[in-house]
């Protein structure tokens, strides 16, 4: 057993590129929200150009914010802290430098393709497959290099905050393979391995779990790091910290169903669902608490100390949205808030909140140690401080009104029964001022975020000529010579050798030993990842009855699936759902409520998560051909007080009837049954686009459209729901 | 005989509740274990302190 000491150094030079990516990436984010909230209310500022439409720039911002900003801030925590706190130098330096130089190409990657509507329109998910198996790359040298350092660990017990890297290692790597598996047909489009209502179980149990795996648990490694190091206090209990771990991975990853309330998706996974993040309330407290509680004996500090200011608001976040996600979980709160903007500003208090605020205050924390000099301006972290947190609460403050507000009037009937508001852009006009107060919100944030990049920026510019190489010494990891419990049965004792296992067991000495083995913790995060998934997913996909098929319900025809690759292209999920709920205000508005049956073709699944625009489910049939045209071309020629941005280009850019076949074979490959168009896939298309330009045409519309997008477009549109109204049988 | 034949004819009436009284029967395990666990929490809650700590003693 070696006990003499070691000297080592850290790499921080990684920590400095990740935190300066964090400052740059959280200002590009912001701004882009910012500029997304504006064309909100003022939708001519898309200026005509497709590359600057609401819904092909919204999931620029959304990812931006989750893996740009957020992402960076993470791997920037996990660096600097893994390495202090496993006492060894991270495992490989080029591993380090390939993680971070490949995860910002793969950021500049999305922000190269999402505008021109590369996009596979699953939220949070949208980068196409070159970039996922990127992705795949980038994070299998993440976990090398982390499994790794914790093998040539110096510190025998692996603390709580790597428990949590750990889990967000393992579980992002598996939500992100088994929802990206698709059957690619170009390098810029896929389809979707799954279909319909599996798609949409399969893309929110990754949605929710990239929020409680990428934004959640490594932010809290974060917070069990880098809140006691700034307090300069132990975390307050470190008991509750390992059930905040626990019952985060046994409990989290059951939730994902919530975001599905009364659609299509069968009662009892929604049920569960509900459960779960109930069962999630009392965890997330506590974590919170242990967070606040961490202060004690140093409240006094932080009026004066910028960081524990961000810190203490930040924890105060996770707090408020680890509330009030449960709450919307359950069925009837949902029933309200789904769809809304509710949705919006919970997702905002978390965003800007909990991710935003620890991120800063880490990276203000970091800055003197990782560029060895004095922060460049106290008071401009402050003043940062206080912008955030302002510009947050004006942004919830409006778009809570303004959800509430969408829910309650979307929902009214007047006293004859009929729908107080039948007209969906009432409704729309009626938060437009709040949105205008969420600009002033959000621009108050921003303007906190440059601040925060200037004084990172200033603060890098005053460091030494040369940085002194950050060091540290400790003994080899050898043999344990604490204390381990084993296991032991007596030769001579009244208790039996099964009631020496049941009190081993009982007391629960074996998880003594995992912590401080890192392959058993790993192994028992990924079982309980696997069989929670495991539990919902196989009867979704393999119990017949949870998704009956529909007699009348057929494959889109070849123009009809370009078409519908045009919607998913465009981003349309972004602000129209195609998803009626069995609720009576919303099949009065829109028609029959949504069917499972109906889904079982559609890859991906185009249910969407907000309602800025009325649903779409039923709107095949519901206006002439020459009314799409006109409102794409001009929504307010059709809508005068419509907020969607102009589609004109569709009527203009020349439809690719090449790659018809392509998207037929693929999807009869995947199983559709496609009969005759597998072979004439193209002559089918071609044929249909006539007949619907001649009926423009004969409608007074413009001439000569066959050739063009919005062709495609308006025959799925048209197709859109109305399978079921040709016969209503079910086999 | 296709798997989903065999799964659907199942007839898993109390498949969701399965799981959930297992993950929440794991969940109270760790609560307890959590309650009773002994004194060495203090020292390893120290853990993410000890390089300062250590840099003190060696100044």
């Amino acid at each position: 057993m070696s006990t003499e000491v070691e000297k080592f150094s850290y790499d921080d030079a990684v920590v400095r590129k990740f935190a300066f990516a964090t400052a740059v990436w959280g200002v590009v984010a912001t701004l882009a929200g910012l500029w997304l909230a504006i064309m909100l209310v003022r939708p001519e500022l898309s200026f005509g150009l497709p590359q600057l439409t609401f819904g092909r720039l919204r999931p620029l911002h959304t990812n931006a914010a989750i893996f740009a900003f957020a992402g960076n801030a993470v791997f920037a925590a996990v660096y600097y802290s893994s390495q202090r706190l496993l006492k060894a130098r991270m495992f490989s330096d080029a591993l380090s430098n390939f993680h971070f130089w490949g995860w910002q190409a793969i950021i500049v990657a999305a922000a190269l393709t999402l505008p021109f509507g590369i996009t596979q329109s699953k939220e949070y998910a949208e980068l196409e497959w070159p970039i996922d198996l990127a992705i795949v790359a980038v994070w299998v040298a993440f976990a090398v290099n982390f499994f790794g350092t914790i093998a040539r660990r110096r510190e025998r017990h692996i603390y709580v905050a790597i428990w949590f890297y750990m889990a967000t290692i393992i579980t992002v790597a598996i939500l992100h393979i088994v929802n990206n598996l698709a059957l690619p047909i170009s390098a810029g489009k896929s389809y979707s391995l799954y279909a319909g209502v599996q798609d949409a179980f399969i893309q929110w149990w990754y949605g929710h779990n990239a929020v409680a795996f990428f934004l959640t648990t490594p932010f809290l490694g974060l917070m069990y790091y880098f809140l006691p190091k700034a307090a300069n206090r132990p975390v307050f209990s470190y008991r509750l910290s390992i059930l905040h771990f626990w019952s985060l991975v046994f409990i989290y990853i059951w939730a994902g169903p919530h975001h599905l309330h009364y659609t299509a998706l069968p009662e009892w996974a929604s049920t569960l669902g509900m459960l779960f993040s109930v069962m999630l309330w009392m965890p997330s407290w506590g974590g919170m608490i242990n967070g606040l509680l961490t202060l004690r004996g140093a409240w006094n500090r932080v009026a004066d100390d910028p960081v524990l200011k961000f810190f203490v608001v930040g924890v105060t976040f996770y707090g408020m949205a680890t509330f009030e996600g449960p709450l919307l979980s359950i069925k009837s709160v949902n029933a309200l808030s789904h769809y809304t903007d509710w949705t919006i500003a919970h997702v905002h208090s978390g965003a800007l909140g909990w991710n935003g605020f620890m991120s800063f205050g880490m990276l203000y924390w970091l800055a003197p140690r990782i560029f060895q000099t004095k922060l460049w301006s106290k008071n401009l972290a402050n003043a940062h401080f206080w912008f955030g947190t302002l510009g947050i609460l004006i942004y919830i403050v409006a778009i809570y009104a303004a959800g509430v507000t969408q829910g309650l009037m979307w929902r009214a009937f007047d006293e004859t029964g009929r729908l107080a508001y039948p007209d969906f852009v009432e409704t729309v006009v009626r938060i437009l001022p709040m949105y205008w107060v969420r600009v002033v919100g959000g621009s108050l944030f921003v303007s906190g975020m440059v601040m925060g990049l200037v004084n990172i920026v200033m603060t890098w510019r005053s460091r030494p000529a040369r940085y002194e190489e950050s060091s540290d010494e400790a003994p080899a990891l050898g043999a344990y010579t604490g204390f381990t419990p084993k296991l032991v049965i007596p030769r001579y004792s009244q208790m039996t050798a099964t009631g020496h296992r049941f009190v081993y067991f009982v007391e629960a000495q074996w998880h003594r030993v995992w912590e401080r083995n890192p392959f058993k913790l790993a192994l028992w995060t990924a079982a309980a990842v696997i069989v929670a998934s495991a539990f919902e997913m196989v009867p979704t996909f393999l119990i017949r009855s949870n998704v009956p098929t529909i007699a009348s319900v057929k494959p889109y025809t070849p123009l009809e699936l370009v078409g519908r690759d045009i919607y998913v292209s465009e981003g349309c999920y972004n602000c129209h759902s195609q998803m009626i709920r069995p609720i009576r205000s919303e099949t009065e508005r829109y028609g029959e409520y949504s069917k499972p049956g109906e889904f079982i073709y559609d890859r991906p699944f185009q249910w969407g998560s907000r309602r800025i625009g009325p649903d779409l489910q039923r709107v095949g049939g519901k206006y002439p051909d020459l009314w799409h045209v006109r409102h794409m071309e001009d929504p307010r020629s059709t809508t005068p007080q419509s907020i969607m941005p102009a589609y004109a280009w569709l009527a203009t850019t020349a439809l690719d009837f090449g790659s018809v076949q392509k998207r037929v074979d693929a999807m009869a490959m995947l199983g559709v049954p496609y009969g005759e168009a597998v072979l004439h896939g193209e002559q089918l298309a071609r044929a249909q686009s006539r007949q619907i330009a001649e009926r423009i045409a004969s409608q007074g519309g413009p001439k000569h459209l066959e050739d063009k997008q919005i062709i495609a477009l308006v025959a799925y549109l048209q197709r859109l729901g109305s399978d079921i109204s040709h016969q209503g049988s079910t086999k | 005989m296709k798997l989903s034949d065999v799964v659907s004819s199942m007839h898993l009436t109390i498949y969701a509740e399965v799981p959930l009284l297992v993950f929440m029967g794991i969940f109270m395990g760790v609560c307890l274990y959590m309650l009773r666990r002994g004194g060495d929490a203090e020292e390893l809650a120290r853990l993410p302190l000890r390089d300062e700590e250590a840099a003190r003693r060696r100044r």
